[in-house]
């Protein structure tokens, strides 16, 4: 009998629950429209400067399950231009290059960037301005402390970052914070060795009335080091336009049709006429040496 | 005025002859005739008449449609008395024009005489349920009025030595009252239902025409009709039934949700007993609260909304519960195949107070829960309707009711836990229970102050609250963890209303609202051992709306509903006031059709969070505040309506525009999971999740409805658009809405064959929602500044185009469904055998993209599929009611 009520049971559950999958029919499939995407951060610290170009590809369709999306970019040429001269792009390791020395990027110009394709006679361009350099101050404040367990115990030094903004209202800024000691060999105290851990990226919209960026990055040590030389607490301070936040909250806050509670949110784009991102920024370092104490767990 | 122009002429032209005929009028008058005849009309009988006095007649344009009949026998008496007998007790009177007898409507100064108000209540023979929405009318004139939510009715008309009165209710025996009036009076009448085979069989008799009243964009749906149409799994859903009428579209294939011109699920106002439902679904809304055992009215209003409702953009949908029997004890039971339900009504003392208590639960746990091992699944839900009343006397009337419901899903997983040695050391239980539900208690004080202004005086406590629940238990340990996640709304308001009838001109309806919303967006508790945690996140709202609106009737062609409603609303540091001014007319072109227009400004206050749109209880309620200011819409609508075949079936066409401001969306990206991930111990940021934008709707909407005779139902229509537009969805552009539908056909049909059969059909078709769609795909580098080489950080993201520019396949399906009735001798009994989706049409319920390889051709292959979830469903119900 109880076999009989699983039998009912199932078979009840199964006729009036069950999903049933099928091929959508009657539908027109959205459109697929073959586009340029292309890829340039513009800085004046770099020395080459890198475009990536591909294509979008097809999701529906039939395709040879053994390809390997290869963009053919044999008849692609990339230029970049600054109002008054134009430089073209070099093609060599599937990506597009320019020496920085050839070409120097300045803080606060304007660049336009033009991508087309010969083959397909596609053509994309795209604008950007390098933001200028806003100087901040920073404060870093440390303190540590020691864990301690049953068989070992480990030391935390926490860095309180305070970045004095009210110089750069309106910037997307990153910080790329990280710890490098460099050390020396215990047998042979000329070989020498650097160890960098990057300990995080912060990054904070600076507002009108937001006067400071503060934050804190914890680092753990759980052995002592005995043959450091010297240590250093480094934060690089990116510096963007508001286009490439947009961009990057874009990122962030992509969704696509599988999120099945999220709104659908596509990735921003400033090409015209393709997909990609064509942006600028601008670098600034602060290193603070420790003091070789500070590492002891101790 | 032109009907008057023309007697006038007609009179004129028919004097002409007189002046040289010689005859007079006081000799013709003076008479003596023999006359003899029974209901006939007043031509036939103006015939006989003047035929009799050997003159002509003529009948004014005014009278030429009267409905009355007449009968006389008179044997050799004046044709001056003959007339006055005649035309006693009616509003018609007449005047020797020459050799013609012409009869035409009493002039307004005999209108004028002194006027006495007639009032009362109206019940349901036998039961004295008091009944909502009856017709109480002079017969063949425009002048009367309808029962209040309490049944009670206040007319004013000048004093009369025999007044005719009609009494008439879709669904019950009209009733004639014919009685003098020459003071106020009290007259309360008890109407008979049609029953046969515990079956209402409606007529058309004397029912009211559709096109006197000057309300529009409502929908009254009889209850009855609710329980014949054939429904999912055989569970009966007055929000589905909604569903069905133009102007209302449903969300998801199977789902309660339903969404008014235009408007999301959140902007209708769901109103039991004067209590706010705040989640009216259940099982993640497949099935709604409302099974109609307990309920005596639906009503949904779509626009021209009177001042009396506020608080919603886009629809009322105003229930409310029987009052359970007076005189005996009675009750309906039924079992389906998911639910078993009952109801039982009764007097507590007879013709005083009565009682009624409904309930239904679903037992699919139950059956299941045995056969299940280690790890048991379980879900069940379950609703329980209460009304209590005390009749005072005709002063005072006390009502209490109260609605309960619960929907609760359980995972338990229980397992033996042993040590090294694999010896059972004790057993572990592990427990997750999520749960939501609705409470709410209403309590009611009718009075009534004189025969002209009767009130209504509410408290209401509303609840809703979703919760989940997680335990963890090891007893061998002297372990336990408990952790538990509320949020929810509880409002508590006070009502006052007041109806005042001071002329058949004027029906004034005044009244205002408090009402304290209680917002939880978050409570957490954790519990472990004896130490307890509680973090709570709670904010008060304070809702305040006062109105006056009065259906005045300037001549007999025209009625015109007029109101202005003041709402405010105060939550945290925001205060909101604001007026919303509502007009609403019907003007009747000839007696059987009249044009309709209305305007209607609405405010809300609060807001739900809610991604899906199918009512999941997860959605949050939120106020409105600084940042998410409250919702706005103006609605104009215009349109006709037609009383067709002797007024059982009506014919409507309505056009509407509606404009929304200050709706809200999530951003793009963001969702409820987003705020549920921030820490508890923070200030809640659901604001910074979402957005605000515009929207409008447009559209015509068709109804053809006949709520009477053997063949009942409806055919209805709705060609529409809807489209929002926000600053930060959508790069900025305008889009149409996931649930815009161009194209709506509703076709109900219910045939009652012979009393002992009832068969009923339902088919609809929509064009499908719009969704968004991925149109291609590419990798996209984000500047990492972790490596050296920056642009190496990549995504493998999608293209979409315009947000919903795609649409599904368009929906449609067929149910059917039949009922055997049975009269026994101590109850009636009912099988009914349905059939959900009768052609086992695939309707889509969402898409995804599948991708498969053949490894024959090495063929890769992406494509859209489609999950449909309800194939055909048979159901067979068996219910009794005794």
């Amino acid at each position: 009998m109880k076999t009989i009520y699983k039998i009912l049971f199932f078979t009840l559950t199964m006729c009036c629950v069950v999903s049933c999958q099928n091929d959508a029919s009657n539908v027109d499939y959205p459109e697929f429209k073959k586009q340029l995407v292309v890829h340039c951060f513009l800085s004046s610290s770099q020395s080459k400067i890198v475009a990536l170009v591909s294509y979008n590809q097809e999701i529906y369709g039939r395709f040879d399950a053994n390809y390997i999306n290869k963009p053919d970019l044999s008849g692609v040429k990339a230029y970049l231009a600054d109002g008054d001269n134009e430089k073209e792009f070099y093609f060599k390791n599937d990506s597009f290059f320019i020496d920085a020395s050839q070409f120097p990027i300045i803080d606060g110009h304007k660049y336009s960037l033009k991508v087309k394709d010969d083959k397909t006679g596609l053509e994309v361009n795209a604008q950007c301005e390098i933001p200028v350099l806003k100087s901040c101050d920073i404060a870093i404040d440390t303190t540590s402390f020691i864990q301690q367990y049953d068989f070992f115990s480990y030391k935390q030094i926490r860095f309180k970052v305070n970045l004095n903004t009210s110089n750069m209202p309106n910037t997307y800024i990153r910080t790329k914070n990280f710890y490098t000691g460099y050390e020396h060999d215990e047998v042979d105290p000329l070989i020498q060795y650097t160890n960098t851990w990057i300990l995080g990226v912060r990054d904070a919209y600076i507002k009108q009335e937001m006067k400071n960026f503060q934050y804190e990055v914890p680092l753990e040590l759980y052995d002592y080091y005995e043959n450091l030389d010297s240590i250093f607490f480094s934060v690089h301070v990116y510096q963007y336009n508001y286009e490439y936040y947009t961009y990057k909250q874009s990122i962030d806050n992509y969704a696509d049709e599988d999120s099945y509670f999220t709104e659908i949110s596509p990735v921003y784009t400033n090409i015209n006429g393709g997909l990609g991102f064509f942006g600028g920024y601008t670098v600034q370092e602060f290193k603070m040496k420790l003091n070789k104490d500070m590492v002891e767990n101790k | 005025m032109f009907n008057t122009f023309k007697l006038l002429l007609y009179i004129s032209i028919l004097s002409l002859p007189s002046l040289s005929s010689g005859q007079d009028t006081e000799n013709i008058l003076e008479k003596p005739i023999t006359v003899a005849f029974h209901e006939k009309t007043l031509t036939e009988a103006a015939k006989i008449i003047s035929e009799q006095a050997g003159a002509g007649y003529a009948l004014g344009a005014d009278v030429k449609s009267y409905k009355g009949t007449f009968s006389i026998q008179a044997k050799n008496k004046p044709l001056r008395e003959v007339l006055s007998i005649l035309l006693k007790g009616t509003d018609i009177t007449y005047t020797v024009v020459g050799n013609q007898i012409v009869f035409k409507a009493a002039k307004p100064n005999q209108q004028a005489r002194k006027k006495y108000t007639i009032s009362g209540y109206i019940k349901e023979e036998g039961s004295q349920e008091l009944l909502i929405g009856v017709n109480v009318y002079l017969p063949g004139t425009s002048i009367g009025t309808v029962t209040n939510t309490y049944g009670f009715y206040s007319i004013s008309l000048p004093a009369s030595d025999s007044l005719t009165l009609v009494a008439s209710f879709v669904g019950y025996k009209p009733v004639v009252i014919t009685r003098s009036l020459n003071e106020n009076a009290e007259l309360n009448i008890n109407l008979n239902p049609n029953i046969e085979l515990g079956e209402v069989v409606i007529t058309a008799e004397q029912n009211r025409k559709e096109s006197e009243s000057a309300q529009m964009s409502t929908i009254n749906i009889p209850v009855q009709q609710i329980k014949s149409i054939p429904s999912l799994l055989g569970e009966k859903d007055v929000l589905k039934v909604i569903q069905l009428m133009p102007g209302v579209q449903k969300g998801g294939e199977g789902t309660s949700g339903f969404y008014v011109r235009g408007g999301s699920p959140d902007q209708n106002l769901i109103i039991l007993d004067d209590a706010i439902v705040y989640n009216a679904t259940h099982l993640f809304g497949f099935f709604s609260l409302f099974n109609g055992d307990a309920l005596k009215s639906v009503e949904l209003t779509k626009g021209g909304f009177p001042a009396r409702y506020g608080g919603r953009l886009s629809s009322v949908l105003e229930m409310n519960m029987k009052e359970g029997n007076k005189q005996e004890w009675h009750g309906e039971a039924g079992i389906g195949l998911i639910s078993s339900r009952f109801m039982i009504e009764g007097p507590l003392k007879k013709d005083k107070s009565s009682i009624l208590v409904s309930g239904r639960r679903t037992y699919a746990d139950i059956i299941a829960l045995p056969f299940m091992g280690k790890e048991k699944i379980w879900y069940n839900f379950y609703d329980l309707n209460a009304k209590i009343n005390y009749d005072f006397g005709r002063k005072n009337r006390l009502y209490l009711s109260g609605y309960f419901g619960r929907d609760k899903f359980t995972h338990k997983y229980e397992d033996e836990q042993r040590d090294m040695n694999y010896e059972v050391i004790g057993k572990s239980i592990e427990k997750t229970t999520l749960f939501y539900g609705n409470a709410t208690a209403t309590l009611r004080w009718n009075h009534l102050y004189n025969d002209k202004l009767f009130s209504n005086t509410s408290i209401v406590y509303s609840k809703y609250r979703f919760g989940v629940n997680g335990e963890q238990d090891y007893p061998y340990e002297n372990k336990n963890y408990r952790a538990e996640y509320l949020s929810g709304i509880q409002d508590l308001s006070f009502k006052h209303d007041i109806d005042y009838l001071p002329g058949p001109a004027h029906s004034v309806k005044a009244g205002l609202m408090f009402t304290r919303h209680l917002y939880e967006p978050r409570v957490m508790f954790s519990f472990q051992k004896n130490d307890s945690v509680e973090r709570k996140q709670t904010s008060v709202g304070y809702e305040f709306a006062t109105y006056v609106e009065d259906t005045y009737t300037p001549f007999e062609r025209l009625k015109i509903n007029a109101g202005i409603r003041l709402s405010a609303f105060r939550a945290k540091q925001s205060n909101y006031v604001n007026l919303e001014p509502r007009i609403s007319s019907a003007l009747r072109l000839t007696e059987n059709f009249a044009v309709k227009a209305s305007y209607a400004e609405m405010n809300q206050y609060i807001h739900l969070l809610s991604n899906t749109g199918v009512g999941l209880p997860t959605d949050l309620w939120v106020p409105a505040t600084d940042m998410v200011k409250p919702q706005n819409s103006k609605q104009v609508a215009a349109g006709m309506v037609l009383d067709v075949l002797d007024k059982s079936t009506i014919f409507s066409i309505e056009g509407y525009y509606k404009q929304m401001n200050n709706i809200i969306s999530y951003k793009e990206g963001s969702s409820f999971i987003d705020i549920d991930d921030l820490d508890v111990t923070t200030e809640f940021k659901w604001e910074n999740n979402i957005t605000s934008g515009k929207g409008k709707s447009y559209g015509l909407e068709f109804l053809l409805h006949r709520k009477v005779g053997k063949l009942t139902g409806w055919v209805g229509y709705t060609l529409s658009w809807t489209k929002f537009q926000f600053d930060s969805l959508n790069f900025g552009k305008e889009y149409f809405a996931k649930y815009d539908r161009r194209h709506d056909i509703s076709i109900v049909a219910i045939y009652n064959p012979s009393p002992k059969i009832t068969l009923s059909a339902t088919w609809v078709y929509g064009t499908g929602n719009a969704i968004t769609l991925p149109k291609s795909s590419y990798i996209a580098h984000e500047h990492n500044i972790d490596y050296n080489w920056s642009y190496y950080e990549m995504h493998n993201v999608k293209t979409f185009g315009q947000k919903n520019s795609f649409r599904m396949e368009p929906y449609h399906r067929l149910d059917i469904g039949i009922q055997f009735h049975k009269v026994r001798k101590k109850y009636t009994r009912t099988w009914e055998i349905s059939f959900y989706n009768a052609y086992n049409r695939a309707n889509p319920f969402y898409y995804y993209i599948s991708g498969n390889t053949d490894p024959e051709t090495n063929v890769y292959e992406r494509k859209l599929k489609k999950i449909t979830i309800f194939p055909i469903i048979p159901s067979v119900t068996y219910s009794i009611k005794f």
